[in-house]
């Protein structure tokens, strides 16, 4: 998982998440540069992780995304 | 952990946000566009009314990955548009693309409960031509209660066609029904 500092974050799902149940905006559309790995830093403080960690996730995401790339882009 | 239905929707809303920030970035993708209020209302949508007896407590893990696929392709909270450059992939909508990579990667490794034991779902196989028909199928515009069956009979048995042994064994039909049947090639 690359972290670069220049990449928008996910600051604002965050905000969402930890505060669930409330709702955005009507302008709730955000642009996301990836990578935005530091996300996930940001993530791994506020979730429990009873079954498979956020990098398990993280990892099959990465590779699944990397794969149907593979797969289909010329 | 998990990618939906933790304790939390607070867990939910982490699992699917990382899972899309690496599966679109690693996908190709350098930006997209989220909706975030519709990841909030899918999240959300798909706790409430689990069209299942029992509810979500005691719905299948099909019926559970049907839910969240048909909540996801009904609000498609991904604005931007599926880019050029990946082949016929390129006429698919991005929303279903996400929607089932999600939900495959929620089946495997999940346990089916049979009367023999507990199995592990350890593979999902799909063609490409049929990955082509269901993500145009789920492209089409979902009604969750309308559709999640349909889904989660689907991929129950894209799951038993991948994973020899993991289906039930009491056959309605099977090839002893048909041994008597004479085929003719026209």
């Amino acid at each position: 998982m690359q972290v670069k500092p220049d990449s928008i974050v996910f600051d604002r799902l965050i905000d969402v998440s930890a505060n669930a149940g409330q709702m955005l905006g009507d302008d709730s559309a955000i642009e996301i540069r990836f990578p935005a790995g530091h996300m996930l830093r940001q993530a791994n403080a506020a979730a429990d992780s009873p079954d498979i960690s956020l990098e398990d996730i993280a990892e099959r995401a990465t590779n699944s995304g990397a794969r149907l790339k593979k797969i289909f882009y010329k | 952990m998990k990618l939906f239905y933790n304790s939390t929707f607070n867990e939910d809303m982490i699992a699917i946000c990382a899972y899309m920030d690496e599966f679109l970035g690693n996908f190709g993708l350098d930006h997209a566009q989220i909706d975030q209020n519709k990841i909030a209302a899918i999240l959300k949508g798909m706790r409430h009314d689990f069209p299942c007896n029992g509810g979500v407590k005691n719905a299948s893990m099909f019926k559970r990955v049907a839910n969240f696929i048909s909540y996801f392709c009904a609000e498609m909270p991904i604005v931007t548009s599926m880019p050029a450059g990946y082949g016929d992939l390129s006429n698919c909508k991005l929303n279903p693309i996400v929607a089932v990579d999600i939900g495959f990667n929620s089946l495997v490794g999940a346990t089916i409960y049979k009367d023999e034991g507990p199995c592990i779902i350890k593979s999902v196989r799909i063609s490409t031509h049929s990955y082509f028909d269901f993500l145009d199928l789920l492209g089409t515009g979902l009604s969750p209660n309308a559709h999640i069956h349909w889904v989660s009979l689907f991929l129950e048995q894209l799951v038993y066609k991948s994973n020899e042994g993991i289906e039930y064994s009491d056959f309605v039909y099977d090839d002893d029904s048909w041994s008597n049947v004479t085929f003719r090639m026209n």
